[in-house]
């Protein structure tokens, strides 16, 4: 038993105490320290810790006004004013736990309205198939061979070298556990009480790893290398440390993509760039936002990123993303003021005279050429006409038709349109 | 001026400051209050978590002390005391925040110094 769990059982009156002062049971001072550990809900090494720090505080605090000739009831009591809600001080160790970056509170506040600005556009921009959008799949762990596709059935009763080496058995690996840097997480060789405590049947890798990361209540705790042959337990720091590597990236294309669809000059469309980068890739890690593991410099067309291996998919992602861009695949337009529900609707959005819904005449159908009839010009600044069809929002183009190719009214064929249709001039 | 707004005092900078000798929590709160001739208290709930967030940024780097406790029962271990100290990096960031905090002050100053606003008192 550690000193944390012994001690957070302030009120065990089972258990005669010799005479004293104050009984230990009821001890106002246990008491708080009790609710403390219990609210900080981190793993039981860095509570005993904090535990026994305000503890040496509180009682210090206490001698120290007892000397002054302060009776002992008004000292504990004012010791633990002074120290404040157990739940207040657990949440701001949590806090000081999970933001390491000074400054990040300030950045992503500045930068949350950027990142809002920036959603929309990224939303536009990929839903050119509106059933598909584009989403990057996180893939960590699973990296490593052999464990992709296993089923894995956790005892919760494992040391973490139990489970380490249970991995490397499914992964037909040896094993190597980095353990001081697991201590700074909260995994301790030497800690005989710690125990694996997940408890799952047939699980993947991914979902034992996340269940293990949730439960020692730390961000990406614990993560995972193959090196030399070997699978390499240690901290998500650690490894991401010495993985760090400096990339090059020439993203001449990418500014052109997303000056073009965005209607920013080359400079701008840079900045959104990087910002976009710093945003979405592990946003406390970049020194921009305070952090230090990663950094980014544009030189003309070039942006120099110096980060963790990991960071590198991702980033190429979103550059991808925004390339793609530049070919935008077009965007369902909207049928503007119409009863969208009306069953026997066929709408007409753009470049006509008279935009807007058309009620298909009963019992028979109407082509593309008849609508357009009814609809007035096409002005001459049309390039294409397209009709939409399927779901509201989810309408795919079954007709495009290049005007420049062959104008109106001249034009050979027909296209017979059906209730709920759109047709875009554009 | 009872209400005016003081500025928000720069907990980092302040701890740093102290730390220029090793201490633990209770006697850097004390020496907060020394050095600020009674004028700040710095609250236990605020100056551990505080003091945690900038160990995990090894701007300092602490270790434990047994300490004997006035209520230790025969054969119970001590207390343990955790004592801060700066490292290398701590003392780097200090010497910057110093000078940023000097060279702040300093462009205050001269605003200030630009007013025709009486001083209150």
């Amino acid at each position: 038993m550690t000193r944390a769990s012994t001690r957070s059982r302030p009120r065990t009156r089972s258990q005669p105490e010799p005479a004293r002062l104050h009984s230990r049971t009821g001890d106002p001072i246990d008491t708080w320290l009790a609710l403390l550990t219990t609210m900080l809900r981190m793993p039981q090494h860095k509570a005993a810790e904090i535990r026994d720090e305000l503890e040496d505080h509180l009682r210090t605090r206490v001698r120290d006004q007892l000397v002054a000739g302060v009776d002992e009831e008004t000292a504990v009591r004012r010791a633990i004013d002074e120290v404040g809600e157990a739940a207040a001080v657990a949440h701001r160790f949590r806090t000081a736990a999970r933001t390491p970056v000074r400054r990040l509170f300030m950045h992503a506040s500045i930068l949350s309205i950027s990142v809002a600005a920036l959603g929309v556009s990224i939303a536009a921009f990929t839903s050119g198939s509106p059933s598909q959008p584009a989403v990057y799949e996180y893939a960590d762990s699973t990296q490593v061979e052999g464990l992709r596709a296993v089923e894995i059935t956790t005892d919760p009763n494992w040391t973490f070298e139990q489970f380490a080496r249970h991995v490397g058995d499914i992964a037909g690996k040896p094993v190597y556990i980095h353990w001081r840097s697991l201590a700074d997480v909260g995994i301790d060789r030497e800690d005989a009480d710690w125990t694996f405590d997940v408890d799952i049947q047939q699980a993947s890798f991914d979902t034992v790893m996340r269940l293990l990361n949730e439960r020692l209540d730390w961000d990406n705790a614990v993560g995972l290398r193959t090196f030399e042959g070997r699978l390499e337990f240690a901290s998500r720091d650690y490894l991401d440390e010495l993985t760090v590597k400096l990339v090059r990236y020439d993203v001449a294309d990418v500014i052109e993509a997303v000056s073009a669809n965005w209607n920013m000059d080359a400079e701008t469309a840079r900045d959104e760039i990087i910002d976009l980068i710093q945003e979405y890739v592990e946003m406390e890690a970049w020194q921009a936002n305070g952090g230090a593991l990663a950094s980014l410099r544009p030189v003309g067309n070039h942006l120099f990123i110096q980060a963790p291996e990991r960071f590198f998919p991702k980033i190429e992602w979103l550059l991808e993303q925004l390339q793609a861009g530049h070919e935008p695949q077009a965007a369902e337009p909207d049928a503007v003021g119409v009863n969208v529900k009306d069953p026997r609707l066929i709408f007409v959005s753009g470049l006509v005279s008279r935009p807007g819904s058309y009620a298909l005449p009963q019992e028979s159908g109407i082509s593309l050429r008849q609508l357009l009839a009814y609809a007035g010009d096409v002005s001459g600044e049309a390039s294409k006409i397209r009709v939409w069809r399927g779901e509201v929002g989810a309408r795919a183009i079954v007709h495009d038709i290049d005007l420049d190719a062959r104008r109106l009214p001249e034009r050979p064929d027909d296209y017979a349109l059906l209730p709920g249709d759109l047709v875009e001039v554009r | 001026m009872p209400n005016a707004p003081t500025p928000k005092p720069d907990l980092e900078l302040i701890i740093l400051s102290v730390l220029d000798t090793p201490l633990y929590g209770y006697a850097i709160s004390k020496a907060v209050k020394a050095r600020s001739d009674g004028q700040m208290t710095l609250s236990a709930g605020v100056l551990y978590p505080a003091l945690a967030r900038l160990e995990k940024a090894k701007l300092i780097r602490a270790r434990w002390e047994e300490v004997n406790s006035d209520r230790a029962e025969p054969g119970s271990r001590g207390r343990r005391r955790k004592w801060y100290e700066l490292t290398d990096k701590g003392r780097k960031r200090l010497a910057q925040r110093i000078d940023a905090h000097r060279a702040f002050q300093r462009m205050m100053d001269a605003f200030i110094a630009g007013t025709s606003v009486e001083e209150s008192k």
